[in-house]
């Protein structure tokens, strides 16, 4: 298809309506009576003009300075046409999210309208070779290729539109990695390109940010497609959606609740009724891949939910049994994949600890703070969290921090009566004397990289610490400092509960605390810190790290008996097999990690252990479909693409035109021969 | 008379007084008057003898010369005669040009002459050519009673005989006023005029701008008298063109009036009403002072 490179030239095509207007004044005939016209009849015809005022003449001379001008301000707008040797390169970048799937008031989903605009930008390409990036939470390049448009249906391989996110941004990246300098990117999504920044965008943006002082001043929509050689076809169509935009299940051990937000998302009230099911955990053989994860399910609850307008409303259900799946459903609607979750029931095993302290008001707090999370017991005999005033000798620190070699052959920390292979983890509180502390009030240090560090806040506390004179050699990482004296720091054993030895083994953890001298315990971050330590130790422990995860977060599978990989198969939320293959995952010192963007129930086989863990498609921002766009923007062309797809006329127009001048030239001063006598006559 | 033409008739006729039409060298005839005529008539002036013929009156006889020479003869005197002008004026539309003072000064130019008339006593009528030929009632007496009939005509001068209806005063002068412009051979039209005339003089009266195109540019023509329609580009070639034309036009006329001893003047009807100098006319001898 022929384009323009100077589109902006063509306003010199205004010179044409100009000319005219010249010789229609030119032409326009003034009314003049005279006495007789037999004395005119051999006076020369009037060459530019006709009968009637209103009716435009088209003398020769008019008509060659119009195509003149038109060819030269088609010249100048840099006319191109495509290169009948040039195959051109597209990278086809493709929503993934789940918003995609809406259906349209015209029965056609966005993709089905993605897929059109695909075949509709391609088809005026010319020749082309189209590779496809579905971008999901990460990009993903498909494997097939089209150089046809009958062959893009079979070229989109897994789009599937099931994501609950869509990182076009590094699609859009890796399609310019992988096509090259001279290929053209097409994005194809239901919303504009405000979330996509490119390089040349970021650079400008820095240029500019200095001049610009408002912080609402934003590129809207504009972005990447301004960046040239970027098509963005948004082919989304706003309309009312209800979604169950957030589904949690406790994993408290003692009883079962679920929380389930329902929104709204249109501009007007909209009425939806909440089916809770529950269903009992399919047994399944570890060989059986195709076995449904969901038994027969049974209605527990059923309540209809009067929305208002952009309305949320939040649910908090107790299951009648915490040990069965329960399934939360709500209407269909235009958006399907938002409208089921399914959520496991968790591991509610409490975690068994054992206290050794000697002071009492720290024996009590740690008692105290141990109940209240709910998630421990304390049974000494097969504890796998030790809370302990006996500080390991740091000759036997493993050397994980570079300290000192261990010592083959010894076990520190190992309480009386455990297993090699479940050495507990330790707390080592570490009490200094009175006369041999300091007190610190901050500002703390907290390396909030640290599972511990999850919600702990220490501002305005007390901290008293030994001095560092009187205080124990410091050894492994600091989680906690005040300065450069550490409070909380961490260290590995030798063996542990969690791994299979190497770096997966037993942790010892060393609190620095002198608790009457200390508000620690009587704030909220101590309860805070010692789940934070259960919940870590918990998640070294055999078994998945969540069952009821969300799309993109890893799961993490510990696995009780060391194997090279496990399978993990994949069942939609409605419990159907998928014909796919199961996905092979390789294990690390005893762990699997999981990661699925993918909405469904994963079936994880690890020799004869079987876990399962949902993922539900729990997104209000792709759930709100109201402010899916239709619009295209951007362009394939730029000076680069121009230059080396496109063959300019400009210069065949250019040529044309001076022929035309040329001629005009010629007519206009040629010798004139006799006028005709009579040109047009008529009555008034 | 409307107002726009009875002012400039009257200006026209009061200049017209300081002419008198001169008596052409073949003497004009006319009823009994008090001029002499051409012919022998019964006036007291002596004019020649000749020889008695049979029915010759009597009482004509000179006795005396008889008496001396014994023979007969009759004693002719001179006729007396009252000559006549006859002025035939174009009445067609392209004699009323819009924009032109053509119509004020045809009919002015008939005042003129009929003031120069009334100065050498001749008798004179005013007659209105063109589609239809009439004789203009009261156009014998003062111009402000003439009941001109207007120049409506859509036809031009000469495709209706221009005599035709018309009782013309024969041996009388004949002047025309005309522009002329018309498609036709003027022969027929000098040669019915002259006919039985004393004297013919064609007054071509044109307008500026039939003289003289002032325009320039594409122009669209309309025909005063039949509406036609014809686009121009004026330039000057155009203009010479047209020039060419109307001198030869003018050559035709004036030769078609020399076969008949008659005048072409030309004149320019705005420089006619700028100050009704009519000593053209005295120089072609159609008026003399008074």
């Amino acid at each position: 298809m022929p384009l323009l490179g100077v589109p902006l030239a063509l306003i010199g095509l205004v010179a044409l309506p100009a000319l005219t207007a010249i010789y229609w004044l030119r032409t326009r005939f003034r009314r003049q009576e005279v006495s007789s016209l037999f004395l005119w009849s051999l006076v020369a015809q009037a060459h530019g003009g006709g009968r009637r005022a209103t009716r435009l003449q088209t003398p020769l001379l008019w008509l060659l300075e119009l195509l003149a001008i038109l060819l030269l301000a088609l010249a100048a707008a840099g006319p191109r046409i495509p290169r009948a040797d040039r195959v051109i390169p597209v990278m086809v970048v493709l929503d993934d999210s789940f918003s995609m799937s809406a259906v349209q008031q015209d029965g056609q989903s966005v993709r089905d309208a993605g897929l059109d605009a695909i075949r509709q930008e391609l088809s005026g390409l010319g020749p082309f070779v189209a590779r496809f990036i579905v971008a999901g939470p990460e990009p993903a390049l498909q494997e097939g290729s089209a150089t046809r448009i009958a062959d893009i249906d079979s070229a989109v391989g897994d789009w599937r539109c099931e994501s609950t996110s869509s990182g076009i941004g590094a699609a859009v990246a890796l399609a310019r990695e992988v096509g090259g300098p001279d290929c053209r990117v097409l994005v194809i999504s239901d919303h504009a390109s405000t979330d996509v920044r490119t390089p040349d965008d970021e650079l400008e943006d820095n240029q500019t940010a200095e001049d610009q002082a408002s912080p609402g001043n934003e590129s809207g929509g504009g972005g990447v497609t301004q960046a040239g050689r970027l098509r963005w076809r948004a082919v989304g169509e706003p309309g009312p959606n209800a979604a169950i935009v957030n589904a949690v299940r406790s994993t408290d051990t003692q009883r079962d609740q679920v929380l389930i937000e329902v929104a709204n998302f249109s501009d007007k009230p909209y009425s939806v009724t909440l089916t809770l099911s529950a269903a009992a955990e399919a047994a399944s053989q570890p060989d059986s891949q195709d076995t449904a994860p969901i038994g027969p399910t049974r209605v527990i609850d059923q309540r209809t939910l009067d929305l208002a307008a952009h309305e949320t409303r939040r649910l908090r259900l107790v299951p009648p049994n915490k040990d069965e799946i329960l399934i939360a459903q709500i209407d269909d609607d235009a958006l399907a994949a938002d409208n089921r979750v399914v959520l496991m029931p968790p591991s509610r095993d409490p975690l068994p600890v054992a206290v050794s302290i000697a002071d009492p008001v720290l024996n009590k707090a740690v008692h105290a703070a141990l109940q209240a999370s709910g998630a421990a017991k304390i049974d000494p005999r097969h504890s796998k969290l030790s809370f302990t005033d006996r500080i390991t000798p740091p000759l036997t620190i493993s050397p994980s921090i570079g300290e000192t070699n261990p010592a083959p052959n010894t076990t520190p920390g190992i309480e009386d009566g455990a297993p090699e292979l479940a050495r507990p983890w330790r707390v080592e509180f570490e009490i200094p004397q009175a006369d041999a502390i300091d007190a610190y009030l901050g500002p703390f240090v907290i390396d909030y990289a640290h599972p511990l560090a999850a919600g702990l806040s220490l501002t305005g506390l007390v901290w008293a610490a030994p001095s560092a004179e009187s205080g124990q050699p410091t050894v492994g990482r600091p989680i906690v400092s005040a300065g450069d004296t550490p409070l909380i720091s961490e260290r590995d054993l030798v063996g542990g509960t969690g791994g299979i030895g190497g770096a997966g083994g037993a942790k010892a953890l060393r609190i620095r605390l002198r608790a009457d001298r200390s508000t620690l315990l009587s704030s909220a971050a101590w309860p805070v810190l010692i789940a934070n330590i259960i919940d870590w130790q918990r998640a070294e422990l055999p078994g998945l790290s969540r069952v009821n995860a969300r799309p993109g977060m890893p799961v993490r599978l510990n696995l009780a008996t060391p194997i090279d990989h496990v399978s993990v198969t994949y069942h939609t939320l409605t419990g159907k097999a998928s014909d796919e293959p199961p996905n092979r995952i390789d294990t690390h010192n005893g762990t699997a990690v999981l990661t699925s963007d993918r909405p469904g129930i994963y079936r994880v086989s690890a020799g004869d252990e079987i876990h399962r863990y949902t993922v539900n498609a729990l997104s209000p921002e792709e759930s709100d479909i109201s402010h899916a766009v239709s619009l295209d923007g951007g362009l394939w062309n730029d000076e680069r693409a121009l230059r080396t797809d496109y063959r300019g006329l400009a210069w065949i127009l250019g040529l044309l035109a001076l022929g035309l001048l040329a001629l005009h030239a010629w007519l206009q001063y040629r010798p004139s021969g006799p006028s005709p006598a009579i040109i047009s006559e008529g009555t008034t | 008379m409307d107002d726009a033409l009875s002012k400039p008739i009257a200006t026209a006729y009061h200049a017209g007084l300081a002419y008198a039409l001169l008596r052409p060298s073949r003497t004009p005839g006319g009823m009994i008057g008090e001029q002499l005529g051409s012919s022998a008539g019964s006036s007291v002036e002596f004019m020649d003898y000749r020889e008695y013929t049979p029915g010759d009156d009597l009482r004509r006889v000179d006795w005396s010369v008889y008496g001396r020479t014994d023979r007969l003869v009759v004693k002719l005197h001179r006729e007396e005669v009252t000559p006549h002008l006859d002025i035939l004026v174009d009445a067609s539309r392209s004699m009323a040009l819009t924009g032109s003072d053509k119509s004020a000064s045809s009919l002015g130019l008939a005042a003129a002459l009929s003031a120069a008339a009334d100065n050498a006593r001749w008798s004179r009528r005013l007659y209105a050519v063109g589609e239809e030929n009439i004789q203009v009632p009261g156009g014998e007496g003062n111009p402000q009673g003439w009941a001109w009939p207007g120049f409506d005509g859509r036809q031009p001068l000469g495709l209706t005989p221009i005599t035709a209806g018309l009782k013309l005063r024969r041996r009388g002068v004949r002047v025309l006023i005309s522009d002329l412009l018309f498609d036709s051979d003027p022969w027929p039209i000098i040669s019915r005029l002259a006919e039985g005339a004393s004297a013919l003089f064609v007054v071509q009266l044109l307008a500026s701008q039939d003289a003289d195109p002032p325009w320039n540019g594409d122009l669209r023509l309309v025909d005063s008298e039949t509406g036609l329609l014809r686009e121009v580009r004026m330039d000057s070639a155009a203009r010479e063109r047209y020039l060419q034309r109307l001198q030869t036009l003018r050559q035709q006329w004036s030769a078609a009036c020399r076969r008949v001893d008659g005048r072409l003047i030309e004149m320019i009807a705005e420089d006619l009403t700028d100050n009704w100098d009519l000593r053209q006319l005295v120089e072609c001898e159609l008026l003399r002072l008074s």
